[in-house]
């Protein structure tokens, strides 16, 4: 016993030993440690093939800032001061300048003159047609955007020199800027990729999915990537713009969003990405933390498949929409980083207009709209919610008791991510909450089309003929009057006939420490720059 | 010999269950603006559209080879993935095993010599405590306390502090390799880095063997050879480790074994909280993404770790108890 005891007294005392022998706190160099910001993400970045990336956040926010593209959204500043990207407004990237001629049948751009990839390869017209020729073949989602603004093959891009290249638009209209500034046109290196296409992968996308080395154009390169640990941007010396202002960015992977916080709030990291929502409240009272909050137009609503009953009938969807607790939701679950959705048109999209919103929360209206639609005892619905939101799980617990008070009894069914997407993909879903979507080209017409029109992707499966032929013709134009007209009849009936339950526009939010400036927002695809960022 | 059955059995189970799971692995990879052909392109090319039985016998002619396959969301191969994160979830799980034991039989030890005594509670104390806090809320206590209050151990973002240059890998356990690269500053990150989940682990781990080893040392301890040994008028030291002790170990080293195993499949939770590149989040991350040749790759890496810690138990209980015949 006395060995035993004699034991556990060495082993106490040994890792003390060990743990006081260790030298305190040596963190990195202090001449450096302005010229790296450390970021703290939830999650790991999964497929970089700019052409066919996947949606996960951090994906995009990477291509991003490692590849440039032609057109890019211009710098404006707006009346309260800020600068921010403009969703509307567009410059060149890589190209010096672009003109539409032939009546908005071509595109004729013109390259910056010596540009350069990561590896100082020459950036030419010819790897623009690669890049497009790549696009086309590949048909993914950069093709299927580009035919959307009727950029339609590979045909349609001509080299005319070795600095200008024609985009050939085969019916004229307002989609193209807006669908070319996105990471999907990011120009690729064609000695750097061409080498990778095989037979068995003859769009180098098995290789471009976690490589891009060579092929950068972008103000940083991806220096490193450790999957599940991090991955470091580094300053690409090659790019033809001003250069990042931090040589360095760190990105973390830190699955926990409390783990995260104290990250941030003790200095660790410099930017904690994705906290709860009601830390980010916590933290607007903390000094060494700032909380940059802007608002966006992602569009978060309730869907009722206008397919299934009792949703097929416009008054049940009309009497919920008097029924669901729009503040309480915005207050209580969005803890105030949100606006209410007043149309299927965000606020901050062009022809917004709140003027067809009247819904609020009016229990007694509810039941009478109920009673009229043959349904005077209330009624039971199922109402689905994401499991691995909170949000959303807020939300079905609030709606719940709202609607009882209304004679509607909601029954939770909660879905996983990915069985609920895939619920959503297949319009299976009868009453669920889509938590956001964001229409990357700020045009009216690219969001209803991709959320109202019944042929494409509706969803809901609302349908409306009137709504589905304004789209239609509206789409592609360039008649501006009309499009106006047309975005404003849509609104109205999509409002009048309960379309969707409109709840809110979330906040976007960034908690860094107070020595972080330059976050520019980019209203158009609400990804941060971090060659803008600064570090005091 | 009975692994070759229960290995095929396992990828038959897990290779039916995740296709059974509601959703597709092509949601995650498509997006959400895809169009229905392009999601029947990427059945096509992932070779989902075939019929299951043809699925499955394709999988183990990859396995027949060693090829695990690739994971639908990252492309790596799932063999090299597994790899990559197999060294993070073993250094931690070992450090934490050792000091559970160092720390857990000898409390049981001195639980069942000194029945009743004030260690005997406490170890009854420490064990209910081990087993009935829940892992994460004595993460985030002694995170806030050590990280965030005292400064005693460097921030949790994983393994190594972000301005560390990880050391060239040998052994993959990176206290050896960074003081096999004489890489002191790395070696103290790395071991500081690991104080607090290994502490967490072993915490919930000391419990079933401190447990474990004070019933058997009760039991050995009233056995009649025990009081035969103490008859003989042998020294204490001696009745309770060369004779009491090592009759008692066995059932402990079977428990050992179990525990070991269990946190080689990775804690989810301390693996999350404290940003460590593990097992236990590499097969979480799988899960939600549908990604089945990923899910099918951990299972079955988790049962092989099952077995080799079973057939290593096996050989060192015949070491220690020649009864048993091999």
């Amino acid at each position: 016993m006395r060995f035993v005891r004699a034991g556990l007294v060495c082993g106490v005392v040994l890792t003390f030993a060990l743990i006081s022998l260790l030298p305190l706190s040596s963190l990195g160099a202090a001449s450096d440690a302005n010229q790296t910001l450390v970021v703290a993400v939830s999650r790991d970045m999964q497929n970089l093939d700019p052409t066919n990336a996947s949606s996960d956040p951090f994906t995009l926010e990477t291509l991003t800032n490692i590849y440039a593209w032609l057109i890019d959204f211009k710098l404006v500043k707006q009346a309260d001061g800020e600068t921010i990207g403009s969703p509307n407004e567009f410059v060149g990237g890589l190209a010096q300048s672009f003109q539409f001629t032939d009546g908005g049948r071509k595109l004729m751009v013109t390259l910056r003159s010596n540009l350069k990839f990561s590896d100082g390869d020459p950036l030419d017209a010819n790897a623009v047609k690669f890049t497009y020729d790549r696009l086309f073949d590949q048909n993914a989602t950069t093709a299927a955007l580009s035919r959307m603004a009727k950029i339609m093959n590979k045909d349609s891009v001509k080299v005319i020199d070795a600095r200008t290249v024609e985009f050939d638009i085969s019916d004229p209209n307002t989609l193209v800027l807006g669908n070319m500034a996105q990471y999907g046109h990011s120009i690729l290196n064609p000695n750097v990729v061409r080498p990778h296409m095989t037979a068995a992968d003859p769009y180098a996308h098995q290789w471009l999915q976690s490589n891009t080395k060579g092929t950068e154009s972008g103000p940083y390169v991806l220096a490193s990537w450790q999957p599940g640990v991090e991955f470091v941007f580094a300053r690409n010396p090659y790019y033809w713009g001003p250069p990042a202002r931090i040589a360095r960015v760190v990105f973390r992977i830190v699955p926990d969003p409390s783990t995260r916080l104290t990250l941030l709030k003790s200095g660790d990291v410099d930017i904690a990405r994705d906290l709860a929502p009601l830390d980010e409240v916590e933290l607007l009272h903390d000094a060494s933390v700032t909380v940059h909050r802007f608002p966006t137009r992602i569009t978060s609503y309730l869907g009722m498949n206008a397919k299934t009953a009792p949703f097929d009938n416009p008054k049940v969807r009309q009497a919920i929409s008097w029924a669901v607790p729009y503040n309480t939701i915005i207050h209580n679950v969005m803890v105030g980083f949100a606006r209410q959705l007043t149309s299927p048109v965000p606020a901050g999209m062009p022809t917004h207009t709140d003027q067809y919103f009247h819904y609020r929360t009016d229990p007694a209206k509810a039941k009478q709209l109920l009673a009229e639609a043959g349904y005077p005892n209330g009624l039971g619905v199922t109402f689905t919610s994401r499991a691995d939101l909170a949000e959303s799980q807020g939300i079905a617990v609030w709606l719940k008791s709202a609607l009882a008070t209304a004679g509607i009894t909601v029954t939770i069914d909660e879905m996983q991510g990915a069985a609920f997407t895939a619920a959503l993909q297949r319009h299976d879903l009868a009453f669920f909450h889509q938590p956001g979507w964001n229409s990357i080209n700020n045009d009216p017409f690219y969001h209803l089309y991709w959320l109202l029109q019944s042929d494409c992707c509706d969803y809901t499966n609302y349908h409306n003929a009137t709504v589905d032929e304004l789209i239609t013709k509206n789409i592609i134009s360039t008649d501006l009057k009309a499009r106006d007209a047309a975005s404003h009849q849509i609104q109205q009936i999509a409002i009048d006939d309960a379309a969707w339950i409109f709840l809110y526009q979330p906040d976007l939010v960034l908690a860094t420490g107070k020595n972080i400036g330059g976050v520019i927002l980019y209203p158009a695809d609400y990804r941060f720059r971090y060659y803008y960022m600064t570090k005091e | 010999m009975l692994a070759v059955p229960v290995l095929l059995g396992v990828t038959l189970i897990t290779f039916v269950l995740t296709r059974v799971l509601p959703g597709s692995p092509i949601d995650a990879i498509a997006g959400p603006m895809a169009t229905p052909a392009q999601r029947q392109a990427l059945l096509v090319q992932y070779g989902l559209n075939r019929p299951l039985w043809v699925q499955y016998v394709a999988y183990l002619g990859g396995l027949a080879h060693g090829d695990l396959g690739s994971s639908f969301v990252t492309s790596h191969p799932v063999a090299s993935d597994l790899a990559a994160f197999f060294p993070a979830t073993m250094e931690l799980t070992t450090w934490a095993i050792i000091v559970a034991v160092l720390v857990g039989v000898p409390l049981g030890v001195w639980g069942a010599v000194r029945q009743g005594s004030w260690i005997d509670h406490l170890t009854r104390v420490l064990s209910v405590a081990g087993v009935g806090l829940p892992v994460f809320w004595v993460s985030l206590v002694l995170i806030y306390l050590c990280f965030y209050r005292w400064h005693l151990v460097p921030p949790p973002m994983g393994r190594l502090s972000p301005e560390i240059t990880p050391p060239p890998s040998v052994t993959g356990f990176l206290v050896i390799d960074t003081a096999l690269a004489g890489d002191w500053r790395a070696f103290s990150d790395a071991v500081r880095q690991l104080i607090l989940p290994v502490a967490v682990l072993a915490f919930a781990a000391v419990a079933p063997l401190a447990r474990m080893t004070r019933t058997s040392m009760l039991d050995v301890l009233g056995s009649a050879h025990t009081r035969a040994t103490r008859a003989l008028g042998l020294p204490p030291r001696s009745v309770v480790w060369t004779y009491a002790f090592r009759n008692a170990i066995l059932p402990v080293l079977t428990m050992l074994a179990i525990v070991y195993g269990f946190l080689l499949g990775g804690s989810v939770l301390v693996e999350t909280l404290f940003a460590w590149p593990g097992m236990g989040r590499y097969a979480f991350n799988a899960i939600s993404g549908n990604d089945y040749p990923a899910v099918q790759g951990f299972i079955l890496y988790a049962t092989g770790v099952y077995l080799a810690i079973f057939v290593a138990v096996d050989v060192v209980s015949a070491l220690l108890d020649p009864r048993i015949e091999t």
